[in-house]
């Protein structure tokens, strides 16, 4: 007689099985209807395709079990595509925006001299133009040349232009210690890159996972976020904006939980300080979300005057945190981007205060006609950086990601329409000081790129991306949201479809570029 | 003594607030001002840069052996070195040098070479060579070595007096360079403070709720 856990066991050991022989039949029929000059097997593609098939089977078959548990569902879905993901994408820089520079300072990390490889400037120079067009059996040959170049010691040396602060540095310690790993290992040089990308997904999951886990009647849209593709596609490249978007969403998730508490605990509210001060300490812009706890009520403290003196103390470390870009704005020492062309922070805020009234209305301006895209357009939900618009993959991906964009629109905006905030313990009232704070984080993050990556002067506003609103995009949710919920009682299919859609469009885009790859 | 402190005192409340959490809290809290303190009074010295002016930034046409590139340019300032903005069109160039030799006014000439493989694309090359305010200096480039081609972004801006010569053609714009210069920095005092932050914050929470009473 088996019992009830051995069942489970032997169901995901077929579905392992099962997931395997799948990924073998791919490999066999894709070599057999589109010859190459010898039999390519490709480990990576075949255990990311296997894990793929594998998860989803499971998935559906304890569908009823993940959609109670929503953060677990999440774990699964986010680490097995993540590193699916990692594994099939190239192993070059140049895919996902600054990627070059967030390698960079993940190798020197707190180190300006470490001795540097060859494979590093390989990597550095080779982008997407050097892959465009090649399949995995020539990726892979790339990849040869990239690690026998690591052989040799490079002269190199990191220069004050590139070196952040400390505290900046702290977003790359998940690669850090992956390429520290890797060493210990003595693991080749592009391994050690797909180690270091897979311990930063890691540390993204983690946090969103105690972020969906302590939303409450938000954790659906938590969820969704949390799986959007463009989210997961930045949580498998070098980029520092998965740290910080996992971290705010963490510190959103706190503070609505903390709404929902009769009485706040000193666990949460630090949880909360952190959460933003981690977000904050690598892009400072956000530093005003700690403005939301203004919106707890002091009677939800155990004592009033305790509630006033922590929100106190919480903006006082908001300003210290604001400092970091403040001061060197009034000392003349905040470089502006040269990428940006003719660009100059002290020449942008002489415009400013000379021109007051039109600077306002240039940025409110380029706001309002650009924040719609910016918020939920193809690339804000559905950014797959210079991967999907590679030569090879475009034509086949447009129309998926079109697809998938659509997908996840319809799916977020369907679970914010029924969401009501009464559910989380807010008001229509503090739905004001929401937008507020919202309004505040939209033009801090306008005002900084204008003045530094904005040539002086300049009508529009130059290098807004859709991932630097992704951090609070669950406040604008909250904002779509009616007062009350219109469901009347959770519906279990609509549910599956919940658990379901994400990681429908997830395995869109991996399989129709796993497949477009394996033809090339 | 303060009203509250005297009250506390005289209610033995003050027993109840030193919890060891506070008792460390404070302790750290007397570390990181202290820190602080010294980091202000002490500064560490870093490197700053100054940017040429970018106007219409564009790259030269590629640049291989045989091509010669002469800029010439005046220092606003003292600085301890420079760099040009170079890039490699996103290609790995195995192999060969890029030479920048370096004339100053009263015609001595100081020589480097960089392996051009460790050099990395759209960054700035700095030559370690500091430069005097008011000089003019001449910088000749070229590479060797291999065949691959690189290149400079160039800026129609007249900064520096910077003139742009390509095998002895006058271009009408000049190489983007960069001017680093030593300046003192106290900002690790930042960490002090920040830390006194989080531990108010924390405080304010673990201490006893008599503490709040009046």
């Amino acid at each position: 007689m088996i019992n009830k856990i051995d069942r489970h066991v032997i169901f995901i050991g077929v579905a392992c099985l099962s997931g395997v022989l799948l990924s073998l039949v791919f490999t066999i029929v894709v070599n057999i209807i589109f010859p190459q000059p010898h039999f390519y097997f490709g480990c990576s593609r075949f255990v990311a395709i296997a894990a793929v098939t594998s998860s989803i089977i499971c998935l559906i078959k304890y569908r009823g079990y993940f959609t109670r548990n929503l953060h677990k569902a999440f774990l699964l879905i986010a680490l097995v595509f993540g590193i699916s993901c990692i594994l099939v994408f190239p192993r070059v820089v140049y895919l996902s925006p600054d990627d070059q520079i967030h390698f960079k300072n993940a190798y020197f990390f707190m180190d300006d001299t470490v001795e540097l490889r060859g494979g590093f400037a390989a990597i550095g120079s080779a982008g997407l133009t050097s892959v465009d067009g090649k399949g995995f059996d020539e990726l892979s040959t790339t990849y040869d040349d990239m690690n026998n170049a690591d052989q040799t010691v490079i002269d190199y040396k990191y220069h004050v232009d590139e070196s952040p602060h400390l505290y900046n540095r702290i977003a790359y310690l998940p690669f850090y210690v992956g390429l520290k790993v890797s060493n210990f290992f003595r693991l080749n040089f592009t391994t050690g890159i797909v180690i270091a990308k897979i311990f930063n997904l890691i540390c993204y999951v983690a946090l969103v996972y105690i972020a969906i886990r302590e939303s409450g009647k938000m954790r659906k849209i938590f969820f969704i976020i949390g799986l959007l593709v463009s989210n997961i596609f930045l949580a498998t490249q070098f980029s520092y904006d998965p740290l910080v978007i996992a971290s705010l969403l963490l510190a959103i998730s706190l503070f609505l939980h903390m709404q929902q508490m009769e009485v706040v605990t000193p666990r949460y509210l630090f949880g909360f300080i952190l959460a933003v001060t981690l977000g904050s300490l690598i892009k400072a812009i956000y530093c005003p979300l700690m403005l939301l706890l203004l919106m707890i009520p002091n009677a939800k403290f155990d004592c009033k005057r305790r509630g006033i003196t922590f929100k106190v103390c919480a903006l006082l470390t908001m300003v210290v945190i604001a400092s970091t870009f403040v001061l060197p704005i009034l000392g003349g020492g905040l470089a502006s981007d040269i990428r940006g062309g003719n660009t100059s922070v002290g020449g942008q805020i002489h415009f400013l205060l000379s021109n007051p009234i039109k600077g306002l209305a240039i940025v409110a301006q380029f706001v309002a006609g650009s924040l719609p895209n910016l918020t939920i357009g193809i690339g804000a939900l559905v950014g797959l950086g210079s991967v999907a618009s590679s030569a090879a993959i475009y034509e086949i991906c447009l129309p998926v990601v079109q697809l998938v964009w659509g997908l996840s629109l319809l799916t977020l905006l369907w679970v914010t329409f029924n969401t009501g905030l009464e559910e989380i313990g807010m008001t229509r009232r503090s739905k004001l000081t929401v937008l507020i704070i919202y309004i505040i984080l939209v033009g801090m993050v306008f005002a900084s790129m204008y003045l530094s990556f904005t040539s002086v002067g300049s009508t529009q506003v130059d290098g807004i991306q859709s991932r630097y609103l992704m951090p609070f995009f669950a406040l604008l949710l909250v904002l779509l949201m009616p007062e009350k919920s219109t469901s009347k009682k959770e519906s279990h299919d609509k549910d599956n479809l919940i658990l379901l859609i994400p990681c429908l469009c997830l395995m869109l885009v991996f399989g129709v570029y796993v497949l477009r790859m394996s033809i090339l | 003594m303060p009203t509250k402190a005297n009250r506390l005192k005289e209610s033995g409340g003050w027993k109840k607030s030193l919890t060891p959490q506070i008792v460390i809290c404070l302790i750290l809290c007397i570390f990181s001002a202290a820190m602080a303190v010294y980091c202000f009074l002490h500064p560490d010295t870093k490197e700053v840069s100054v940017t040429s002016s970018v106007e219409d930034m564009k790259p030269l046409d590629a640049v291989t052996p045989g091509d010669r590139l002469v800029q010439t340019f005046t220092a606003d300032n003292n600085y301890s070195r420079f760099g040009l903005y170079y890039a490699n069109f996103s290609n790995y160039i195995q192999g060969g040098e890029l030479h920048i030799d370096v004339r100053d006014a009263s015609g001595r000439v100081a020589n480097f070479a960089y392996n051009i493989g460790g050099v990395i694309d759209n960054t700035f090359i700095y030559i370690d060579y500091p430069v005097n305010m008011g000089e003019t200096y001449t910088l000749t480039i070229y590479i060797s070595g291999t065949a691959q081609g690189i290149t400079f972004f160039t800026t129609m801006a007249d900064s520096y007096e910077a003139t742009l010569r390509l095998n002895n053609q006058p271009q009408n714009s000049s190489i983007i360079m960069s001017f680093v210069s030593q300046t003192q920095d106290s900002f690790k005092a930042w960490y002090g403070i920040m830390a006194i932050s989080l531990l108010f914050c924390y405080m304010s929470l673990k201490v006893n709720k008599d503490f709040y009473d009046k």
